[in-house]
């Protein structure tokens, strides 16, 4: 293969090359301005960048949208990123607070109305012996067991709730986190991204943090680093994975290990802080009876599912022995779920999340673990009453 | 550093103003380049620059000793020498791994067996090896046979190995094309600017606009759930996947090619249409030209070619087309990819003898029919790139389902692949004339908004394809 072109007797001045490469240069900086307000005027139309009630945050990946309201205004976020209605500036300091924190099923997507999830119903039926009890819903879309115990020690300080109940399923949605918030870090005492800080010697760090704050003023710039945020996709031999004790792979087990960390973390800030926590384990709609255990399992084969004669109940043992390893009080909601496969159609809205008969049957579930253990809102009223929100 | 990532673009701003300040000292813009290619390749990984280093003083040193050879039997040695080299480093790092799977029925469990074992599971495929090392081939095997004298000095040579523009995914450069570039003056006029910011623009929306968006939203959720997709989503895909892999890898050819073009080089085309062919032995001569190329000149031609007897030609036919497979990646399906390009190559010459050496694509509808199939074996045949197994790409040809949706953003990526490819070639040359004509400044502004465009539709680093090779 000969080159084209043929040489040249004369070298270009630097004039020229320079002159023409500024050019060049001005150029892109007016094709990326006019792309930026472009990709604003799409994402702000499609509300892209922010969907539904989330917003990017650099330490939790995404979090729920303050004040947002979804669903034609039946679906609301109040001040402190919760779904409901806000907590009145005038509540009883000593009311008994339950905070319930974990996925999407945890905050109903999929059910418009706020009075119709399980928050709702848990609250009506302990308000009966308990009157006045608050049940907030901490759920966030898409989140991991890692986000959401993490949310739940930066939630604790302002809400202050009496016992947390945190939602967890055996998938890979809750135990593989592949978001940024495993990835961060922090400069000069403020939270920045691990890879904005590494992408640059440790000298420029705070230049970088600095750079990356300005940057995010521009509507393409935010864009990329939201879907960096939520993306990092897990691998395709990864999305099926579901837990057991059985031997795993080295990266299933990587992704894993920040999940556990923040676990422990979480059981120790709990401890410290004197705030009672309860590990809800629901296990995941695919083991909601036998027959739709072993169709997923199946249909899994080729992209990380457990082995075709791994029994149903496998994984929630599993999760449940690992939980209680950590130092958590585990109540499993295996009748609930048993009870929603039992009849999908009426139960939920997709085959995963809940109508507002499932918030029901999770609700009254709930219901039957608290009576499990009679002395226990008793004792948390009783340290409320003598210990007032301040 | 890939090409389509922020790094990258500030990497080639620097080299491209330092080289432009230091044009006029040949050597010092040698220099230059030769460090700026060892930096953008080291940021893969820093050891990697050891084996090309390796190859590159081991095949300098070759040709000279070769060049000052007075006997023909010492030539052959050193370019035996050249050969072991190089495609040992080759054979190490990309199939032991392989030999070691075929030959563990009668491994033995200690001793070597074992060190085999641990020797291959340990070796990764350095990015590039398979393109750098048929470059540096190419060199010693034309000097040997005199058709090319050896490079005026190290630095020339090494520059020729590790030019960072084609260094790990090629176009695969000949040494003859490339050196006599060195001694030149660099060249840049308007037209070559404009030229070289026009198929890196193309490149990256090849790559961003269609190859991604073909893998996200057709060939990915059908290869990872083959059983919720109906038949003709299958289908579908399985051309898609062969368009995906002609824009990715026929993207990156291209910022190759407009990069060096901005410092004053010129880089071999690699894709000339090639899903226009009407024929395989069509489809390689325009798919990947320079690999084809290398290996008809280094393989086909000194087994005799054509010119030999019909079960020679046969033969010569298939071992090129098998040593193509097994150059893309070290499995049984690869060899298969192989055998069956070499396979059909060779019935269509049979059948062309059997015609009288007619060529059977005489009318419009034996036209279209060949095109057809030629597209249908293409596509069919490369599933051997996607499927990692032989079970998966069963599974992609045998279980179906009843899914039949596809997202707005595939019927767009595959319409766009249509319109791009199948364009007609007046209307293509005319519109580029226009586009390039454009101003200079218009030329960055249309630059800012591919690369607005590249960060808009990025949802993942959907590494380049080829560098797995």
């Amino acid at each position: 293969m000969t080159a084209e072109g043929s040489p040249t007797d004369t070298l270009p001045t630097r004039r020229f090359v320079f002159g023409a490469l500024c050019k060049v240069g001005v150029g892109i900086l007016v094709g990326l301005v006019i792309a930026d307000f472009a990709a604003g005027a799409y994402d702000t139309d499609r509300d892209l960048r922010r969907p539904g009630a989330l917003e990017v945050d650099e330490h939790l990946a995404w979090t729920n949208k303050p004040g947002a309201t979804l669903n034609d205004g039946k679906t609301h976020i109040n001040s402190h990123g919760l779904r409901g209605p806000e907590i009145p500036a005038d509540a009883d300091p000593r009311e008994l607070r339950l905070l319930g924190m974990g996925a999407s099923r945890t905050f109903g997507d999929g059910t418009d109305e706020d009075d119709q999830i399980w928050s709702n119903v848990l609250q009506t039926l302990l308000s009966r012996e308990h009157p006045g009890t608050r049940v907030l819903n901490g759920g966030v879309n898409g989140y991991s067991a890692m986000q959401s115990a993490r949310r739940a020690m930066k939630l604790n300080p302002v809400l202050q709730p009496d016992l947390i109940l945190l939602v967890i399923s055996p998938g890979a949605q809750m135990l593989l986190d592949p978001s940024s918030a495993a990835n961060w870090t922090t400069v000069d005492g403020e939270i920045a991204p691990r890879d904005v800080v590494e992408a640059f010697p440790a000298v420029f760090a705070s230049l970088a943090v600095r750079a990356h704050k300005l940057l995010l003023g521009s509507n393409l710039y935010a864009r990329y680093r939201a879907q960096l945020a939520s993306s990092g996709d897990r691998p395709p031999e990864l999305r099926r994975f579901i837990y057991s004790e059985r031997p795993r792979s080295a990266e299933a087990e990587s992704m894993m290990q920040p999940v556990w960390n923040e676990l422990r973390e979480f059981a120790a800030f709990a401890a410290q802080h004197e705030v009672e926590v309860r590990a809800v384990l629901i296990p995941e709609a695919h083991q909601g009876s036998d027959e739709i255990w072993n169709k997923w399992k199946l249909s899994s084969t080729q992209r990380g599912g457990p082995a075709l004669d791994m029994p149903r109940e496998e994984p929630t043992l599993a999760l449940r022995a690992r939980l209680e390893g950590i130092g958590f009080k585990v109540w499993v909601l295996d009748e609930a779920i048993l009870q929603i496969g039992s009849n999908v159609d009426r139960f939920t809205v997709d085959e995963r999340h809940w109508s507002a008969l499932g918030h029901r049957i999770i609700g009254t579930e709930l219901m039957r673990a608290f009576e499990q253990e009679p002395e226990l809102l008793d004792t948390l009223a009783a340290r409320r009453q003598a210990n007032p929100r301040g | 550093m890939a090409f389509h990532t922020w790094q990258f673009g500030v990497f080639l701003a620097i080299v491209l103003g330092l080289f432009w300040l230091i044009a006029g000292h040949r050597n010092a813009r040698s220099v230059l380049l030769l460090a700026a290619s060892y930096v953008f390749y080291g940021s893969w990984e820093p050891w990697f620059l050891l084996l090309i280093v390796f190859s590159t003083v081991l095949d300098y040193h070759c040709a000279q000793w070769m060049e000052a050879s007075t006997t023909k039997s010492r030539r052959k040695a050193v370019l035996l020498l050249s050969l072991a080299g190089n495609l040992g480093l080759l054979a190490y790092f990309k199939y032991s791994l392989w030999t070691v799977e075929l030959l563990e029925p009668v491994l033995p469990e200690d001793g070597a067996g074992a060190a085999l074992r641990t020797a291959a599971w340990s070796a990764v495929v350095p990015v590039g090896i398979s393109f750098y090392t048929f470059q540096t081939l190419s060199y010693t095997i034309d000097v040997y046979r005199g058709t090319l004298k050896p490079a005026r000095n190290l630095l020339d040579f090494a520059l020729f190995v590790s030019f960072f523009p084609q260094l790990v995914a090629g176009p695969i450069v000949r040494a003859s094309s490339f050196l006599p570039q060195l001694e030149w003056k660099p060249r840049f006029d308007r037209a070559r600017l404009h030229d070289g910011l026009y198929r890196i623009g193309t490149g990256l929306m090849k790559k961003a606009l269609i190859a991604d968006t073909l893998a996200l939203y057709l060939v990915d959720p059908v290869h990872n759930s083959p059983g919720e997709w109906a038949a003709w989503v299958h289908v579908l895909a399985t051309f898609g996947f062969s368009f995906q892999i002609y824009f990715d890898f026929s993207g990156y050819s291209d910022i190759a090619i407009g990069t060096a073009r901005l410092f004053g080089f010129d880089l071999p085309e690699n894709f000339l249409q090639p899903m226009q062919s009407k024929s395989i032995r069509e489809f390689w001569r325009r798919w990947h030209t320079t690999l084809s190329f290398w290996v008809r000149d280094y393989v086909y031609f000194p087994l005799g070619g054509s010119k030999a007897s019909e079960p020679r030609v046969v033969f010569n036919l298939i071992v090129t087309m098998v040593i193509i497979g097994l150059w893309h990646g070290a499995s049984v399906l690869w060899l298969l990819y192989g055998l069956f390009q070499g396979i059909a190559m060779a019935l269509e010459r049979w059948f062309e003898r059997l015609r009288g050496g007619k060529q059977f694509a005489t009318t419009p509808f034996k036209k279209a029919l060949s095109f057809v199939f030629t597209l249908s074996f293409v596509s069919f045949t490369l599933l051997a790139v996607r499927g990692e197994s032989f079970e998966s790409v069963a599974a992609v040809l045998t279980e179906f389902g009843e899914g039949n949706e596809l997202p707005i953003w595939a019927w767009l990526a595959i319409a766009a692949s249509i319109l791009t490819h199948y364009q007609p070639a007046k209307f293509y040359a005319g519109f580029t004339k226009r586009l390039l004509a454009l101003p200079t400044v218009v030329q960055g502004v249309l630059m800012g908004l591919v690369i607005g465009v590249l960060i808009f539709v990025m949802s993942s680093s959907n590494a380049f394809i080829y560098f797995q090779f």
